[in-house]
């Protein structure tokens, strides 16, 4: 019997600790009652790379005219636990706009986001700090740590995916979604594939050549210079997504080229004159905020 | 008989107003950190645009009879477009939050009696 009761608890145990598992990045409540979550609603925001339905961080700041989308989750709070979520509600309108759990930061400051339970009783809240966007980047989704691109260089077909991030004065990256667009000055050589709207942009180099790509959000805009080569491996019969080249590879900041900056569509750094084999010194230094 | 009877009938509203607490005015604790700290007394509450502001309220008593936790107690922003004063699951706790910049009173409420009001300033 006793033997039975062993095996029977280790398989139980993962079972219980599944049921303590947290949502990711929470900025706990000031009155320590619960957690306030960052989701992701849509694509677009930097602080939602990959799809999640939660940010991998709360950010520590937001755009202003940014939509952040909020949830409250209680936190091994026995008196709460079974109790429905509160909503969360702006109390100051004229600071940020609240519809349900999503809001739209209106002015710089800070605006308190309040967890109200449905007798209008506050269980919880938290300070949003809302910021001016001072610059607008763009940055390679798929880099654990983004440094902003200051150029891009494609092998003739590859794509690649970049994702814009406003920055306040002090270079603190700014959460929420913001209406941006993205431009392609030459649709012939890098064509806009998806996400010309949104913060998420799926490019394509389509033709050897030089353009640019222009970001705007609000009055703020990056022009980034584009270059596209012949594949490396173009012999005839190339695979379309394996032929882009970085624009940098390694990080030289007197020259403005950027870590790791297109390697999502594929490095080949054999033979690229230009790209990805420490080319380092030469053009690339226009790209920046405007 | 009847003389002293009356004298003791007399008497017990005096004697239940003298084991019930006299208000002497409230202490207030500020709870939360707030990322800008207010300013908060019971003269006087000051609080920047944006910040929401938690605060214990303990009705003071001036004699040996102090006030009970469910003793009904509230707060009031007699402008609530300047300063919102909400509840909380603790019937002591409220929450100050500068909405608008300008300058109100915050009416205190203790066993259903008027017991003043606290000047308040909501700063940019």
């Amino acid at each position: 019997m006793r033997t039975y009761i062993l095996p029977l608890m280790l398989v139980t145990l993962p079972a219980c600790g599944e049921s303590y598992d947290h949502d990711p990045a929470p900025k706990y409540g000031e009155l320590g009652v619960g957690a306030f979550l960052y989701r992701c609603p849509s694509t677009g925001d930097p602080f939602c790379a990959g799809g999640a339905g939660t940010a991998s961080s709360f950010p520590e700041a937001f755009a202003r005219g940014a939509r952040i989308t909020l949830e409250y989750t209680w936190q091994d709070d026995e008196d709460h636990y079974n109790d429905p979520l509160p909503q969360l509600e702006s109390p100051a309108a004229s600071l940020l706009r609240s519809d349900g759990g999503r809001f739209i930061a209106l002015v710089a400051g800070y605006a308190p986001v309040l967890a109200v339970t449905g007798n209008s009783q506050v269980v919880d809240l938290v300070h949003l700090w809302i910021r001016e966007v001072d610059r607008v980047t763009a940055i390679d989704p798929g880099d654990a740590a983004p440094a902003p691109l200051q150029s891009l260089t494609l092998a003739e077909g590859a794509t690649v995916e970049l994702q814009a991030l406003a920055l306040d004065v002090d270079g603190v990256r700014l959460g929420g979604v913001l209406e941006q667009s993205w431009t392609s000055a030459d649709p012939a050589v890098l064509a806009i594939v998806a996400g010309g709207d949104a913060g998420l942009v799926h490019l394509q180099a389509v033709g050897v050549g030089a353009t640019t790509l222009t970001l705007v959000q609000g009055a703020r805009s990056l022009v980034l210079p584009v270059t596209v080569e012949i594949a490396a491996d173009d012999t005839g019969d190339s695979d379309a997504s394996s032929g882009a080249t970085a624009g940098s590879s390694g990080t030289d900041a007197s020259t403005g080229m950027s870590s790791s900056t297109s390697a999502s569509s594929s490095t080949d750094a054999t033979g690229d004159p230009g790209g990805s084999s420490g080319d380092t010194t030469g053009d690339t230094t226009t790209g920046g905020a405007l | 008989m009847n003389r002293f009877f009356l004298a003791t009938l007399a008497a017990l509203p005096l004697l239940a107003t003298a084991c019930q607490p006299r208000y002497d005015g409230v202490d207030l604790t500020l709870v939360n950190n707030p990322p800008v700290p207010p300013y908060i007394d019971d003269t006087q509450i000051e609080i920047p645009l944006g910040i929401a502001a938690v605060v214990e309220v303990e009705p003071l008593s001036s004699t040996r009879f102090n006030y009970y936790t469910d003793d009904p107690l509230e707060l009031r922003s007699r402008d609530p477009d300047v300063l919102r004063v909400e509840a909380t699951e603790n019937p002591r706790q409220f929450v100050l939050i500068g909405v608008g910049v300008g300058e109100t009173c915050v009416d205190i409420e203790v066993l259903h009696e008027d017991r003043g009001c606290i000047p308040a300033t909501v700063t940019q």
